[in-house]
């Protein structure tokens, strides 16, 4: 059995095995050695990938070509991140009380389950496939959300699910009118859908349908995204969503519906030229920037704060893939793997301040986090510094070639919009973070609050810091490979 | 024949969809969306029929078990389950509503005549009435309040795409279908679940009282 | 006098007489139907005609205050049901005084008879019967226009607004279906269960005060008038599923006056009749009747529907 099913096999066992009942102890163990074992086959599928030609199975159903195993990398990573800080997370609650049975079982069902369905879409061939996967993903997260089971987290959960499912439909109905747009040429069996077949047969789509499903399909995805302006449930769901699982929708799902995005693209632009869902993304993007810019200004929220944060660059890959180009998606990917090392170290370091206040409002936090929880608020500062595309680290180096490509190409006007909305966001975000972590520590504060101890959580912090920190240096040369090969997929070239 | 099966049971579909625009009584909706899937169920099997496409059969029974059988029921005990059994004054009148949707079907059908297949003929008319359901059930989407006529809604959307497929392109690979039939099974019962949940917390399943989280 | 027109009074006379023999039938194969639904034995398939002829025997009580329009109304209401079945084609593919109007006069004429019925329940001064002559017409205010929607798209379909040539034209085009035409049954439907009083529009088995629409209208009758009221009820119930049958599935009207093909369209005529009583009970069983003031819903739907096939046909 080839490496890819067993990637896929095992994370769908951990989640068989963690919704059944069994000791703590052992449920732990399963969890994380399923999530590290899912990350190393992973790693072992992205470097046969490297070694030689793509693989495929059923049909070609599944297969990975340079962006599925960039795609497999970087999922896999976080689904094995997240595990870990979830872990610690769970043991938190416990220790106070919070985790039910139930609670327990969710978690441990859900969590491979989720990071399955994440890695199914990052090797889908078949678009078919691909929106089976995808909606795999929401129901997997839906229980996530309404983890906590407050009239919150129900009522985020209720709005992700409605407008997640409404995405989905929409992008059911792009999908068939891409297969409609074939008219019969694609054949009948089950590979009629793959990706592939599309762009072999992209000349004679037939335009109109083709637009049409185009345009659905990506506005379905997007809303996946969480581009505006489907980007509604975003902000609700991240915050009541557990951190671990903040983690992989924030960066997992992300990722992977910029990869339906960008397949879907891929087809439009072998058909139509890249002019049209190009043009559909910088817009879609764009806005998403500037929703995202009065958002984080005025936020009050710091697990919100970082949903905004994912709109934008969201937004950026969009407006990176919509200039296009070798540059533009050179960028884009880039751009997107910087930020799946980024923005965890956020949500952890979030995570943690969140669980000692028992919530995540700026008001119930209090300012001057540095004096109570002084690890979790430097590791909040650093990511700060690091998402929000500062100096030496890698997002800059990606925001830059982005720009730069933007400049280049016939966007200046966008690109100078994103600019000032860059600079903004900047000032926005680090303001909000400044003045949580390094404000005047409230007289009273200090007793209230538990202290922060060493645990699983705050370890897997640190870790996920360091990781971020040298990966915003130097990327190692395997993933620069990929990252390559990925840009020779996006950039036309199989 | 075939065309006239064809014909009238997608006008029913439409019908169906209406008549959801229509009233308030939450299994009367329940089962105007059962009688559409079974209609839809028709669609598939007449096309299997009529063009010799044996999986399409898989489909339809899928679709009449599902769609028509199990999701219903599941709905049902839902709100049997919850005691909730009316629709509330919806954010627009029947009447409004009424108009908006006929609205929507001109339009639906006008974008049926720009597919190459739906300019004339049976196909010009089940994709126009596939578009005018989506529209319509989008509609609903926006406009009701209740958890359950929510759901309702999203399953008209479905259902409808479902019709559209047919209609453009004869139906889609098998696999494809299957996979999309049980995640549809599954939503719903997520769903289910959150109303249950919703319910138990909120005491009400309108939405329109999950409103606390802003900005 | 030339012949064909006494051929023509002759057939007139002939369907009106049939209509009217047959007419308490449906009422009481309604009421058997819904009976054994709800397992229940319920009265005999011919009670409807017991009643009837129970209450011609009895003497007429009439209100010491009321006019003549008292007394003009039941009379009128009865002429002009009888009058509109000689307007339709019921076992030939031709009405007998088609000549005389279309669409637009059975629409008119049995408007006519409404009129008088509500004047007459306004006349006594009773306060029923000026409660449910205000409801009848709420509601026929938004039933008529819908019946002539629905009778509209299927004109047009046709080519013609003149039942007899409706009913050819539809022969004509053979057995090819229009969207349009599934939309306009299931307005014409929801007018037909709302003119006959049936639920979920009014419940014609209850005399609650509250819920009731055509009873309260004709409470004050009594003796042979009540007897007219509900035989012309019985007879507008059997037309108007006989239109509902003659424009969505014409098939089997005899196309000829010959003997062989009226021997055929007559049980052709009662299977359909049939079929559309089954639906009317079911309807009536499965559904709780509506609060009044949903009812004007119910006819903006069916309205709604009347446009919807109207404005497909032109799509």
């Amino acid at each position: 059995m080839s490496s890819l099913l067993l990637t896929l096999i095992v994370p769908l066992v951990t989640a068989a095995i963690g919704s059944v009942g069994g000791p703590r102890r052992l449920k732990e163990a399963v969890l994380v050695s399923g999530l590290a074992l899912t990350f190393g086959l992973c790693l072992a599928t992205a470097a046969a990938f490297l070694g030689g030609r793509p693989i495929e199975h059923f049909d070609a159903a599944l297969r990975v070509d340079g962006l599925s195993a960039l795609m497999l990398v970087l999922n896999g990573f976080v689904g094995l991140l997240a595990g870990v800080y979830g872990l610690g997370y769970l043991r938190r609650n416990e220790d106070r009380g919070l985790v039910t049975v139930r609670m327990r079982r969710e978690f441990h069902g859900l969590i491979p389950a989720y990071v399955f369905a994440l890695l199914l879409v990052s090797v889908s061939n078949n678009i078919g496939i691909l929106w089976i996967a995808v909606e795999l993903t929401t129901l997997a997260s839906v229980f996530l959300v309404a983890f906590h089971n407050r009239d919150t987290s129900l009522e985020a959960a209720w709005k992700f699910l409605v407008l997640g499912s409404l995405g989905l439909g929409f992008a059911l109905l792009g999908t068939v009118l891409l297969f409609a747009s074939a008219q019969g040429r694609l054949g009948e069996g089950m590979a009629a859908l793959n990706w592939t077949r599309f762009i072999e047969t992209a000349p004679s789509l037939h335009p109109f349908t083709l637009r049409l499903g185009v345009v659905f399909a990506l506005i379905g995805y997007g809303t996946k995204a969480g581009l505006a302006p489907m980007h509604t449930w975003k902000p609700d769901a991240y915050r009541e969503a557990p951190s671990p699982a903040g983690v992989l929708m924030a960066v997992g799902m992300l990722n992977a519906a910029v990869y339906c995005i960008l397949r879907v693209h891929l087809i439009s632009s072998a058909a139509l030229g890249p002019e049209f869902s190009g043009g559909l993304l910088l817009s879609l993007g764009l806005l998403s920037v500037l929703v995202a810019v009065p958002f984080i200004v005025i936020q009050w929220n710091l697990k919100r704060l970082l949903a905004y944060s994912s709109i934008e660059h969201v937004g950026i890959m969009a407006i990176g893939i919509g200039i296009g180009g070798e540059a533009g998606a050179f960028g884009a990917l880039l751009h997107m793997t910087y930020h799946t090392f980024a923005k965890p170290v956020a949500f952890f370091s979030a995570g943690t301040l969140a669980q000692l206040h028992s919530s995540s409002d700026f008001e119930t936090i209090g300012a001057g986090t540095l004096g109570r929880a002084p690890v979790s608020s430097v590791l909040l500062l650093l990511a700060t510094v690091i998402i929000t595309g500062s100096p030496p680290f890698g997002i800059f180096f990606s925001e830059m070639m982005i720009l730069r490509a933007g400049f280049a190409g016939p966007h200046a006007l966008v690109t100078s919009v994103l600019l000032a909305a860059l600079v903004v966001l900047f000032c926005g975000f680090a303001y909000q973070v400044g003045r949580l972590v390094l404000g005047p520590q409230p007289a009273e504060r200090r007793s209230e609050v538990t202290p922060e101890t060493l645990d699983l959580c705050l370890g897997t912090a640190v870790a996920a810091a360091v990781i971020a920190v040298i990966a915003g240096f130097y990327l190692p040369n395997p993933l620069m490979e990929l990252i390559r090969a990925a840009t020779q997929v996006v950039g036309g070239r199989r | 024949m075939a065309n006239n099966i064809l014909v009238l049971s997608a006008a029913g579909m439409l019908v169906t969809a209406y008549l959801m625009v229509g009233q308030k009584a939450l299994f009367t909706a329940i089962r105007l969306y059962g009688a559409q899937s079974w209609l839809l169920a028709v669609v598939g099997v007449t096309i299997a029929l009529a063009d010799h496409r044996p999986h399409l059969f898989v489909t339809a029974a899928l679709t009449a078990s599902l769609k028509g059988l199990l999701i219903p029921w599941f709905l049902m005990r839902v709100v049997d389950r919850i005691g909730i059994r009316r629709e509330v004054e919806p954010f627009l009148n029947v009447p409004a509503s009424l108009l908006i949707c006929l609205g929507l079907t001109v339009v639906g059908y006008r974008v049926s005549t720009g597919f190459p297949e739906g300019a004339t003929g049976v196909a010009h008319h089940v994709i126009g009435v596939g578009l005018s359901t989506l529209l319509i059930g989008l509609f609903l989407m926006v406009t009701r309040k209740k958890a359950i006529t929510q759901i309702l809604a999203l399953l008209t959307v479905e259902n409808a795409v479902f019709l559209i497929a047919l209609g453009i392109t004869s139906g889609m690979p098998l696999v494809v279908e299957l996979g999309i039939s049980f995640d549809v099974l599954l939503a719903v019962l997520v769903l289910g679940i959150l109303v249950h949940r919703i319910v138990d917390r909120f005491e009400s399943m309108d939405v329109s009282r999950l409103s606390q989280l802003k900005g | 006098m030339t012949e064909g027109t006494l051929a023509t009074i002759g057939l007139a006379i002939l369907q009106a007489a049939g209509m009217l023999a047959l007419a308490p039938l449906l009422r009481g194969l309604i009421k058997k139907m819904k009976a054994t639904l709800q397992t229940r034995q319920g009265p005999p398939l011919l009670q409807v005609y017991f009643d009837l002829a129970k209450l011609l025997r009895k003497e007429s009580v009439r209100s010491e205050t009321a006019s003549w329009l008292y007394v003009a109304g039941p009379r009128m209401y009865f002429a002009t049901a009888v009058a509109a079945t000689t307007l339709v084609p019921v076992w030939m593919a031709a009405a007998p005084l088609e000549a005389a109007g279309g669409v637009l006069a059975l629409v008119g004429i049995l408007a006519l008879g409404r009129f008088f019925l509500a004047t007459a329940a306004l006349d006594t001064g009773s306060p029923f019967g000026g409660m449910g002559a205000s409801r009848e017409m709420t509601i026929a205010a938004l039933a008529e226009p819908a019946l002539m929607l629905g009778l509209f798209t299927v004109a047009l379909s046709a080519g013609s607004l003149n039942l007899g040539a409706l009913v050819r034209g539809l022969l004509d085009r053979g057995a090819t279906f229009h969207p349009s035409d599934i939309l306009a049954l299931a307005g014409l439907f929801i007018v037909v269960v709302a003119e006959t009083g049936r639920v979920p529009v009014d419940n014609p088995a209850t005399h609650l005060e509250l819920t009731m629409i055509h009873e309260a209208m004709v409470l004050e009758y009594a003796g042979p008038d009540l007897a007219l009221v509900e035989w012309a009820s019985a007879v507008k119930e059997l037309l108007y599923l006989t239109l509902l049958a003659d424009l969505f599935a014409p098939i089997g009207i005899a196309t000829a006056a010959t003997p062989v093909l009226l021997l055929q369209a007559v049980p052709i005529w009662a299977a359909k009749i049939f079929l559309l009583a089954v639906a009317v009970t079911l309807v009536e069983s499965t559904n709780a009747k509506l609060r009044l003031f949903r009812v004007p819903d119910l006819m903006a739907v069916s309205l709604g529907l009347g446009f919807l096939a109207l404005a497909i046909r032109f799509l």
